[in-house]
């Protein structure tokens, strides 16, 4: 790079020494070209000032996490580890000896050996057999009343029938009796006329008195 | 006052720290936007660039060596990430100084720069390659050295006098047809 290059790379980085300044303003009078640069630099300089910044319009910034290559506290170096390990052997003796942990109802339940499942088991079927029970009883409640009804229908058609089959019987015994009556009177009449007719023939036959024991 | 320093942010970030994070982030998000908007003349590719460039750091806050300032760090990422940007939009266009990036969705009417003289100066950067367009935004706006700007930009610090000192000859060519 020429000198002037040079100066002008310094003096735009506020760099010149006293001599270089010497120089860049002798180069400034005698190089036209130069100097030309020089004001426009300075005309650059003078608009980048005065420019006001624009806003940023809003963004989302990105959330960040721990990186890779941080450094981590002491407790974490520590602790992470041990409490790591703490973890896994926690782990692993839960699945061994299935450890149920449930809440319910507020009630937190810690059962081991598949107890908790069992328990949940047999509270399930109690409930499921109480709630059949309670089916049961409402059909046989309502299968009970039907019963009573159905009996109560049938003793009332049976009352009504045998009303009504005795009072026909009494009726038709009635008008036997009566038959027979009136048959066994229309038989007295005929008898009677027969003796009346047989004594008539006596009497014509015999004019004498008829002996009180012939009558 | 008791503003803590952005190793302290970036080390509580690190372990988790939600809240140091978006305080991280809220400190350097508008010089990041703003970078956006002065490289891409675009406020949604800026806003994309933002979302973009944050997304890296979270990605690599753990490889943040502290060797240089986080601001640095940051600008390096936005760098690349707007190389990237670049290359996406123009796949088969050769990102050197030969060839401008003209980009025709930059709208930089559209922005709402009050100061005339900054909104010119915007729409004529839009019209230098990226390259040199990165040398006057870090050099003009964003206040670095030149040994800083070689750092982010991964060249030397010849290179970027020579492109600063190319990128404002095209500027003042720009502005003088602007002005005309």
């Amino acid at each position: 790079m020429s000198d002037k290059h040079e100066l002008f790379a310094l003096w735009l980085d506020g760099q010149l020494s006293a001599s270089q300044q010497q120089a860049f303003e002798q180069f400034c009078a005698r190089d036209d070209e130069f100097a030309r640069q020089v004001a426009l630099a300075k005309q650059v300089s003078h608009a980048a000032k005065r420019y006001e910044e624009q806003p940023v319009p809003n963004w989302q910034i990105p959330a960040i996490g721990p990186q890779p290559g941080a450094s981590l506290s002491w407790w974490r170096l520590r602790a992470m580890p041990s409490l790591s390990f703490g973890m896994s052997m926690l782990a692993l003796v839960m699945v061994l000896f299935r450890v149920e942990v449930q809440i319910q109802s507020g009630a937190l339940t810690v059962s081991f050996a598949g107890q908790g499942q069992q328990d949940e088991i047999r509270r399930q079927v109690d409930a499921e057999i109480a709630q059949f029970r309670e089916q049961q009883q409402v059909l046989l409640a309502d299968y009970s009343r039907e019963m009573r009804q159905q009996q109560q229908d049938v003793s009332s058609q049976l009352t009504s029938y045998l009303l009504t089959a005795s009072r026909s019987e009494r009726r038709e015994d009635f008008a036997e009796l009566i038959k027979f009556v009136n048959q066994q009177r229309e038989d007295d009449q005929q008898f009677y006329a027969r003796q009346f007719n047989k004594l008539q023939q006596q009497v014509f036959q015999n004019p004498e008195p008829v002996a009180q024991e012939n009558l | 006052m008791f503003e803590q320093s952005d190793e302290k942010l970036i080390s509580k970030a690190m372990s988790g720290n939600n809240a140091a994070w978006q305080k991280l982030v809220k400190r350097y998000d508008k010089a990041v936007y703003n970078y956006g908007l002065r490289m891409t003349g675009n406020a949604d590719d800026a806003m994309d660039l933002l979302q973009e460039v944050f997304l890296s750091v979270f990605r690599n806050l753990a490889s943040f060596r502290g060797e240089g300032s986080f601001k640095a760090w940051l600008f390096r990422i936005a760098h690349h990430r707007m190389v990237e940007f670049y290359r996406r939009k123009r796949d088969y266009q050769p990102l050197d100084e030969e060839n401008p990036l003209m980009d025709e969705q930059s709208c930089v009417s559209r922005l709402t720069i009050a100061d005339a003289e900054s909104r010119e100066l915007i729409r004529a950067m839009q019209k230098l390659s990226l390259e040199q367009k990165a040398v006057v935004e870090l050099k003009f706006f964003s206040q670095f050295t030149f040994e800083e700007i070689a750092e982010q930009l991964g060249v030397s610090s010849n290179t970027v006098k020579s492109r600063l000192y190319t990128g404002l000859g095209k500027l003042k060519e720009l502005m003088e047809v602007q002005y005309v």
